[in-house]
């Protein structure tokens, strides 16, 4: 846990250093999308510093895609063994 | 965004190919075997010729639009709601790429070379990488993939000719003993991964400096024929030297370089395919990101398109870090899911737009 929270404090610092300066120049569209995009990323830090297992999009690509794909791969797959 | 940065078609073909070969060329023989068996070149002919319909339609487009990007024409053919609908998720198919590139370097670092290193350490370097590389604009990786790309086909070239003697031609036959499935199968893999991903480029290719238009096509085409040679040449020489069992070794090509012993001077060569694999997944998660960050600055009309690239490559991570919890998951995802997913969610808008602008252009 401790681990984690380094590496994601040393990455939101570097990221934030090197953004912050250049978006307080830029419009409020920017501004806007750039804090969005951090907020998603702030649900999966959570997800990573907790290890939740909240619902992700590996949850929801296998909810609509595993089973046709499963279907497709067992119809040209070799038997086991 | 013409005047600012353009390549000419012959490193946009450069950047094309590193794409296409990038990881490709050290990950797919294993999968590929292991499903095709014998025949898994075959399956990489078909693959490859699907990629040609997908390069057609792309060039199609790019040539009636050459000043718009995907999402500008998407937005101008199918309209402001309907394209919205299906960018979104091509966009966040992008970034699950992204992510599972990195996600199968880190995997390769882990299971080969360093086996100590806590794997967050490849991955936040390598998008690290990736996102500086990216900030400093596509010429620059035009120039530096170049490099990359020749020194890779070196590496490997190197390599295949240094196993020749232990080569044996009897493990090529037979060559479909299963019949057609297996081959069929296969190819499923490999349009997955690499050739259906070339959708991508449909973001790209606007870069391409007006003066070059003609040549693209040619060059483009080449690249695609290229690659196809590249990843047939990869899967028959790990038959050639490891017969049955090169569908069962993770990383066939690297396996391949260990097994080169050359009169005891020459051997422990592998980590010369361990770098190829790091440069090769390097140029293509840098590729995707671009695409990504154009795709989603575009999407949102922003008018710096280069202020969200940390970012998207720190939610990059953080999904490589959580996505999946075994191997056995990511296998399933990216041999199974994948060329499934793409298809729909990457392909089928681009068919639709192609569809829609050649109707047009037909009434």
């Amino acid at each position: 846990m401790l681990e984690k929270m380094i590496v994601l404090f040393i990455l939101y610092t570097v990221i934030l250093i090197s953004d912050v300066p250049r978006l307080k120049q830029k419009m409020r569209r920017e501004r806007w999308s750039y804090t969005a995009i951090l907020m998603i990323s702030f649900y999966i830090c959570f997800d990573f510093l907790l290890e939740k297992d909240l619902p992700g999009l590996n949850d929801l690509v296998n909810f609509i895609f595993s089973e046709p794909a499963k279907m497709i791969v067992e119809s040209v797959k070799l038997p086991e063994g | 965004m013409k005047d600012l940065e353009t390549i000419d078609a012959w490193q946009m073909a450069t950047l094309f190919l590193s794409f296409l070969i990038g990881s490709a060329i050290i990950n797919l023989p294993a999968p590929l075997t292991g499903a095709a068996l014998n025949g898994a070149w075959l399956s990489i002919v078909i693959a490859n010729a699907a990629g040609f319909i997908i390069l057609y339609c792309i060039l199609y487009l790019y040539r009636k639009y050459p000043d718009l990007t995907y999402i500008d024409y998407g937005r101008k053919i199918l309209g402001k709601w309907v394209s919205g609908i299906l960018f979104i998720p091509f966009l966040i198919l992008l970034l699950m790429l992204v992510s599972y590139i990195v996600i199968d370097i880190g995997g390769f670092m882990t299971s080969t070379m360093m086996k100590a290193t806590p794997l967050y350490i490849f991955h936040a370097l390598i998008l690290f990488t990736a996102a500086l590389t990216v900030r400093a604009g596509i010429e620059v990786m035009a120039r530096m993939f170049l490099v990359l790309l020749y020194a890779m086909f070196m590496f490997g070239l190197a390599v295949v000719l240094l196993a020749i003697p232990i080569y044996k031609p009897e493990h090529l036959f037979p060559m479909m003993p299963y019949g057609i499935k297996p081959i069929l199968h296969g190819a499923y893999l490999a349009f997955g991964f690499p050739y259906v991903e070339i959708t991508l480029f449909a973001m790209i290719l606007p870069f391409c400096k007006a003066n070059s238009h003609k040549k693209l096509g040619k060059y483009m085409y080449f690249a695609l024929l290229l690659s196809g040679i590249g990843l047939i040449s990869a899967v028959i020489f790990t038959i050639l030297a490891m017969g049955p069992l090169s569908g069962n070794l993770k990383y066939s090509i690297y396996q391949l370089a260990r097994l080169v012993s050359i009169g005891d001077i020459i051997e422990r060569i592998e980590s010369v395919i361990g770098m190829s694999l790091i440069a090769g997944s390097y140029m293509k998660v840098t590729i995707t990101l671009f695409a990504l960050n154009m795709g989603v600055s575009q999407f949102l009309k922003l008018r710096d398109d280069r202020i969200l690239i940390f970012p998207l490559a720190l939610i990059s991570f953080l999904l490589t870090m959580t996505m999946y919890e075994s191997e056995a998951a990511f296998v399933h995802a990216v041999s199974d899911v994948w060329p499934l997913m793409f298809t729909v969610i990457g392909l089928f808008p681009l068919l639709l737009i192609t569809f829609v602008s050649f109707l047009r252009k037909t009434n």
